[in-house]
């Protein structure tokens, strides 16, 4: 059975075209996102591991080593099963600090200009004949379909058309920070065609081929070779060493790092592929030994690696090896893509941009993609180029597993990374550099002098067997174990005798399971957002400083003009995290670094001050359990006693940042903890900040009645403050404790105000009693002198003497009505009082007066608007006032008095159109003797006893300036409704 | 619990292979016995997974 080229070329089209029109349809959002970001979808994309090793490569794995085979799928299982040991922590440092590639990662941990750059290489080195594995699978599968051409042309076809399609999946975007939702459902779908096809193959051979699974148990006891021959297995060395590598190779490749955390952006979702992934590994680790026993059962006379296609082409049923045809094509092409993809990230960020200067006039995103294009058309025709050196009858597996022992070079300072603090970036390359000179020497040196010289040298006689140019089973073992055993060996010695930096145990600090993200705590020399984006200009060139920094900034929701000194921090981590995905690790550390530095050297290691660790365990509130999050709870418990305090509380830290601003707090300085909190003192309002900073500067712990005078009005407050010694991470700190007198002060004036003119009161009254009867005699006498003489000089000296004791007994009058105003007992029973009669009655009074200045008085209240109270107390009410309205009157001009209700008050208005009072003597014209009369025209009494006869009524008193220049005074008093029946009969009574 | 359960039973599984592997295809279950061990995990795993997810949302 024979499929013509242009067939085959037509099936792998459809399935690639298909492909990226399911990841173009995603990127448009023509897919629903309850699809595209579904946790299935991801996990499914994961199936990207099981390449042309999976497909093809466990098959000639169980034919020739039996249960063999099984290790592939249980090792590289096992890495999503023991999560916890190096995905779980791998996952959370690579999302928290938006580490894209594996090389970000240890460039990260082992903080060194050259580790991300020895990392990308050697990892380029090592997944090389990994590509090219995929690159021959096809070339040969192609092969067996149709023979028209070699191998070597369909390969070269292969490339091309990879090169495009990987092109078109990972580099049309500017930047690799945008994640590749499209490249995710393409992959999980490519997954579900591989399961699909190497399914339907096993299927096949079950029910095709031996007719159920009845028969199939028939034909394995008829043929015991067979079934033992699965039972067979490696021997303990060789097995632990396959494990191994499938384990470190799972954690390690960078085609499952580029899935699962570059174009990941959900913590969660390791999650469902921990389970996920080993069940879809299962699924079609079921399939292999039944495809081998179908193929062995019809005598499929394909290497065993292509029994999948071997199946339907001895059946000679086309739509069988189609679909495996299809199948295999996705395994190879989604490896292939993606690790190419990764490769060239790796290669661009770490081996050529350190290199990179801005050149003026260059757009550095262009630069970027168009380098990246270039890298991954370089890294496909450099793995054709190593596929075009293997011999022929060079197996699969071989290849897999010489790139498998080059990625396990990766596990010790993987695992290190998170669970050993004293590993060195040195000792990290002396591991890594060992183990890869044993695997150079071992496994991949004599592939190329194998492939080299083939014609002239048989194969090298220690590593390989002559027949198939196969590393031997012995082989694996070695080349695996010494070349892992120096490099932890290296690793470990070379870190003991090397001592950390400061920056390594910081990282090392990042990356240890029980530690949280830790930001610096110093303060930057960039004072604003503007000086941070005119310092990465510098290295960047304006528009990319611009962009980055807008971008930081919406993403932490801040604003252009933040300046307080955590806000500043968290800018310039997140333009570092931002920039690590686009540039990497490396490059965008030393750019962050040099130019948004610290003011001075910081104390990496030293303690973090209350409000970072509060900030922290916030963010980490989800991801606590057992102790931890009883303790957080406790904590939160305690910090809400805190918050909800109703006296004000406030602590200072020694570098001036407040770090407590509770509740009260805010209420009483009218700022927000959100804006305060992390913020320098000096960030307060001017008044409050020379408050707080004078009082927790001083050597005083308590500072009674201070006046605080801010938005025109004065707060009376309370200070105390509390040092926090004992505890290291608030060394240093101030607690201030601010209590708010200021209404219990004004009582207190109040009630000594009262006092005093309860005081004048009395004395009022005594004077009057004591003065009018003199007084009285006095006027008697003149009066007697007016009548016994005729002479008019005398009588006009009587009449002013007469003229004089009026004015003396009028002032006893108000003295003596001041001193009963606040006099309970006078009270008389409250009746309903029309406001209308009772302005009329007092206009009516003044009209009596001698003073006549032309004034009119407009009587403007509701002819049936009532208060409660004593009538003619009110009539006097309105006399003063409209006396004093009078008085301050021009001739012939206003005075009118409006009323109305306002809520449940009568709100009574007098305005005049006279000189007005000033500001200044608004607040004291109710106060007893305040006059500003000239001398011998006023008591000053008069407003007093109209305050005390309002507040006598419940209600209120208040003057200020009229628009029109005059005075407004303002009466508020309970209202009266004649409806309600208990005030009426109260009324009536 | 479960979790220790998990990675005591993967790392007895790496020490005691392929001697295990032998054991079990060699009892009564069959070529298959090494399938229904592994099916067990998986679902251990699902519900550690999914009793991690509980006390994280409590």
């Amino acid at each position: 059975m024979v499929f013509s080229l242009t067939q085959l070329f037509a099936i792998g089209l459809v399935y690639l075209v298909t492909l990226f029109g399911s990841a173009y349809a995603t990127e448009r959002g023509w897919l629903p996102q309850s699809l595209t970001r579904h946790p299935v979808t991801r996990v499914l994309s994961l199936g990207v591991f099981a390449g042309s090793i999976c497909f093809y490569g466990t098959l000639g794995l169980a034919a020739n080593y039996g249960s063999g085979y099984f290790l592939y799928f249980v090792g590289a299982s096992a890495a999503f099963l023991m999560a916890p040991v190096v995905l779980g922590p791998l996952s959370r440092v690579a999302l928290n600090h938006k580490l894209g590639s594996l090389a970000d990662v240890f460039a990260f941990r082992y903080p060194a200009p050259w580790v991300g750059g020895v990392v990308s290489l050697l990892m380029l080195l090592g997944v090389l004949p990994l590509i090219a594995l995929q690159i021959h699978a096809i070339s040969v599968t192609i092969h067996l379909l149709n023979q028209e051409f070699s191998e070597n042309v369909l390969a070269i076809g292969f490339c091309i058309t990879m090169i495009v399609f990987a092109i078109l999946f990972g580099a049309r975007h500017m930047s690799t920070r945008d994640k590749h939702q499209g490249l995710v459902v393409a992959l999980g779908l490519e997954s579900i065609i591989k399961l699909c096809a190497f399914v339907t193959v096993a299927v096949y051979a079950v029910y095709q081929v031996f007719g159920g699974f009845t028969e199939m148990a028939t034909w394995l006891s008829a043929n015991q070779p067979f079934l033992d021959g699965m039972q067979q297995t490696l021997s303990e060395g060789s097995s632990r060493s396959l494990l191994l590598m499938f384990f470190g190779a799972t954690v390690a490749l960078p085609h499952v790092y580029h899935i699962l955390l570059t174009e990941n952006d959900d913590a969660q979702s390791l999650g469902a592929a921990r389970w996920g992934f080993p069940l879809y590994l299962l699924l079609l680790s079921a399939c292999v030994p039944l495809i081998l026993w179908g193929a062995i059962r019809v005598g499929a006379d394909t290497p065993p690696e292509f029994y999948a296609i071997g199946l339907g082409l001895m059946t000679e049923d086309r739509g069988l090896t189609i679909l495996a045809f299809v199948g295999g094509l996705a395994a190879a092409s989604g490896v292939l893509i993606v690790s190419t993809l990764a490769l060239a990230s790796m290669t661009l960020n770490h081996v050529l941009l350190p290199f990179y200067r801005p050149v003026p006039g260059i757009n550095f995103y262009t630069l970027l993609i168009n380098t990246r294009r270039i890298l991954i058309a370089a890294i496909i025709l450099a793995s054709y180029g190593v596929n075009r050196l293997l011999g022929e009858g060079q197996t699969l597996m071989s290849l897999g597993i010489v790139a498998f022992v080059a990625v396990l070079q990766f596990l010790p300072g993987l695992i290190g990374a998170f669970h050993w603090r004293k590993a060195t970036r040195s000792g990290f390359t002396a591991g890594l550099v060992a183990g890869y000179l044993v695997w150079f020497v071992s496994l991949f040196f004599p592939l190329l002098s194998d492939l080299v010289y083939s014609s002239l040298l048989t194969s090298s006689p220690l590593l390989y067997e002559q027949r198939l140019y196969e590393p031997a089973e012995t082989a694996w073992h070695f080349a695996a174990s010494v070349s892992l055993a120096l490099n932890v060996l290296a690793y470990v010695i070379v870190s003991l005798l090397t001592r950390p930096t400061v920056e390594e145990l910081h990282a090392a600090n990042d990356c240890m399971s029980d530690s949280f993200a830790r930001p610096y705590q110093g303060e930057l020399e960039a004072e604003s957002v503007t000086d941070i984006e005119a310092s990465i200009a510098l290295a960047l060139g304006q528009a990319t400083s611009s962009r980055e920094v807008s971008l930081a900034l919406a993403e932490l929701s801040l604003g252009q003009d933040e300046r307080r000194p955590h806000a500043l921090r968290q800018i310039r981590h997140r333009i570092e995290s931002n920039l690590s995905t686009l540039m990497g690790q490396t490059i965008a550390h030393r750019i962050i670094g040099h130019f948004v530095p610290y003011k001075a050297e910081v104390d990496l290691l030293g303690y973090e001050n209350i409000h970072t660790i509060e900030s922290r365990l916030e963010d980490y509130r989800s991801q606590l359990t057992g102790m931890a999050a009883e303790l957080d709870a406790l904590r939160r418990y305690h910090r809400q006693i805190l918050q909800d305090l109703p006296t004000a509380v406030c602590s200072i830290n020694k570098d001036w940042q407040v770090l407590t601003w509770n509740g009260a707090m805010e209420d009483l300085s009218w700022v927000s903890a959100d804006k305060i909190v992390g913020s320098s003192l000096v960030s307060l309002p001017e008044e409050w900040y020379k408050l707080l900073h004078g009082f927790a500067s001083g050597n005083d712990v308590h500072a009674l009645k201070s006046v605080l005078h801010i938005d025109g009005q004065n707060l009376i407050l309370n200070l105390h403050k509390a040092s926090i010694a004992n505890m290291p991470a608030a060394q240093g700190d101030v607690v201030i404790v601010i209590e708010n007198i200021t209404e219990e002060t004004m009582l207190e004036e109040k009630l000594i105000h009262s006092e005093r003119l309860a005081s004048i009161g009395q004395l009022a009254a005594g004077v009057a009693h004591e003065i009018g009867n003199p007084i009285t005699g006095i006027a008697c006498l003149a009066q007697n002198l007016k009548i016994e003489t005729n002479r008019p000089e005398l009588i006009e000296l009587s009449n002013q003497i007469l003229e004089q004791t009026e004015r003396i007994s009028a002032i006893l009058h108000s003295l003596v009505n001041f001193s009963y105003g606040g006099n309970a007992d006078l009270k008389r029973p409250s009746v309903p009082v029309n406001i209308h009669q009772c302005v009329d009655e007092a206009i009516k009074l003044l009209s009596l007066s001698q003073v006549d200045k032309g004034i009119a008085f407009a009587n403007l209240c509701p002819a049936d608007m009532k208060v409660l109270g004593d009538p003619q107390r009110l009539a006097q009410v309105f006399v003063n006032i409209l006396t004093n309205a009078r008085d301050a009157s021009r001739p012939g001009s206003q005075v009118a008095i409006e009323a109305g209700m306002v809520d449940d008050h009568v709100e009574i208005t007098v305005v005049d159109q006279g000189h007005g009072i000033s500001q200044a003597h608004l607040k004291q014209v109710f106060e007893p003797f305040f006059t500003t009369k000239d001398p011998g025209q006023g008591t000053g009494l008069g407003l007093a006893i109209v305050s005390s006869i309002v507040e006598e009524h419940h209600g209120s008193i208040t003057a200020e300036p009229a628009t029109d220049g005059g005075t407004r005074v303002i009466i508020k008093l309970p209202g009266y409704e004649s409806s309600g029946p208990e005030l009426t009969s109260t009324a009536n009574s | 619990m479960i979790e220790r359960v998990i990675v005591f039973l993967i790392l007895g599984f790496f020490v005691f292979d392929p001697g295990i592997q032998s054991f079990w295809s060699r009892g009564p279950l069959g070529w298959y016995a090494n399938y229904l061990v592994w099916l067990a995990l998986i679902g251990a795993c699902y519900f550690s997974g999914r009793r991690a997810s509980k006390d994280a949302g409590d």
